[in-house]
């Protein structure tokens, strides 16, 4: 999980070297955007110039493509809360509720199926646990195991705030919604 | 000895340039327009080394516009001023710097709120309630100190450039050619045909 810039984050699913490289090229997009704007990076900007980074590796013989999936979870006034997935090919695509990864069909099934619009924070949470703990190919879910981020606007000063959760904050998700409890019991 | 004077109203900025254009001792134009749409609300107005400030300009213009067409949104007016004052900035820190100084005029649809940035050759970017660059600063600022109020309708705007214009008519020691006024509100950008 890393940050990208204040109202933006996003998860790996690949090699990770590769993925360091972009991440590190995402950050100074966003820097040198604020810098020449006096404005946050659009998320959906930063998104695209990731991905033609990306595309360019699919079009020339002799280099290595990036070997990495993101997923981005960000904030900007002009759409809202944002999810993107993209791929190593350079595409990527805007989501309500979306996986990549090892078993990440499946995990996308099971979204589809349970996924409302009408969710709150800790439903939404609830819901990516329990994804989580039926497609990961571990018995059972313990923080070691896990990385777990949101992005949220305060509700009275309108700021936007992210927050990569503590182990103990996502142990204490785990036994709220009883899917890390088979170890604990033991 | 160019005019640019930029007021904001409640929901309107009033961008007026002099519509004079002189080479040495001798005016060549009198219709000459000193402003560039950036976007369908926003306004750049500018003055300074003929040459240098239209292809300034429309430099600016032209990528205001790219970024339009590859974003599919305008850049708000914020972000339109911080991107002119950083071109001016690393083209002050050049062989050949451009000597432009400018006023850009916006209205927010989204928050329906009119901002004017007042830009000098040197890449000094301010927002401001009303600007001027030129000589004509020393004669209209105290009147836009002492009259200009935020809250004031575009009709009341309209009154207090006019009372500018006067003073400019009786103090300056040139002629300009009278001035061309345009607004900036909600309906976009528009020229006044009245003559002022």
């Amino acid at each position: 999980m890393y940050i990208l810039d204040d109202h933006i984050v996003c998860a790996v699913a690949g090699i990770d070297s590769d993925a360091s490289i972009l991440v590190n090229r995402a950050r100074v997009f966003a820097q040198s955007y604020l810098k020449t704007y006096s404005e946050e990076i659009p998320c959906e900007i930063l998104v695209k110039r990731l991905c033609d980074i990306k595309q360019g590796y699919t079009q020339y013989g002799g280099l290595r493509p990036f070997g990495v999936s993101f997923v981005f979870a960000g904030y900007d006034d002009l759409h809202g809360f944002q999810l993107y997935t993209s791929n190593p090919s350079g595409n990527y695509s805007g989501w309500k509720a979306t996986s990549v990864g090892a078993n990440g069909a499946s995990a996308q099934t099971l979204l589809k199926q349970e996924y409302k619009e009408d969710f709150s924070l800790d439903q939404a949470c609830e819901l990516a646990m329990k994804v989580l703990s039926k497609t990961m190919d571990s018995a059972t879910l313990t923080s070691e195991k896990l990385e777990f981020s949101t992005v949220g606007k305060d509700s009275a000063s309108g700021k936007v705030y992210q927050k990569i959760w503590k182990p103990a904050d996502i142990d204490a998700l785990l036994k709220a919604t009883g899917l890390g409890k088979a170890e604990e019991d033991d | 000895m160019d005019i640019l004077i930029g007021i904001t109203t409640k929901d309107s900025v009033l961008i007026a340039t002099s519509k004079s254009v002189a080479r040495g001792v001798s005016v060549i134009k009198t219709n000459d327009d000193k402003t560039r749409e950036l976007t369908d609300h926003s306004l750049l107005a500018f003055s300074g080394e003929s040459g240098d400030t239209t292809n300034f300009a429309e430099y600016i213009q032209a990528n205001i516009r790219l970024y339009g067409t590859r974003n599919g949104f305008e850049m708000s007016n914020k972000a339109i001023a911080s991107f002119t004052r950083n071109e001016l900035a690393s083209a002050l820190r050049s062989r050949k710097p451009y000597q432009v100084n400018i006023l850009i005029g916006g209205y927010d649809v989204k928050k329906k709120k009119a901002t004017l940035n007042w830009i000098d050759y040197l890449a000094a970017n301010v927002e401001l309630p009303y600007a001027a660059h030129g000589y004509a600063q020393y004669y209209v600022l105290s009147l836009l100190d002492r009259h200009h109020d935020p809250n004031m309708t575009q009709e009341q705007g309209l009154e207090l450039l006019k009372d500018c214009i006067k003073e400019l008519r009786l103090r300056m020691p040139i002629d300009f050619k009278g001035v061309q006024v345009k607004v900036v509100d909600e309906a976009g950008v528009r020229k006044l045909p009245e003559d002022f």
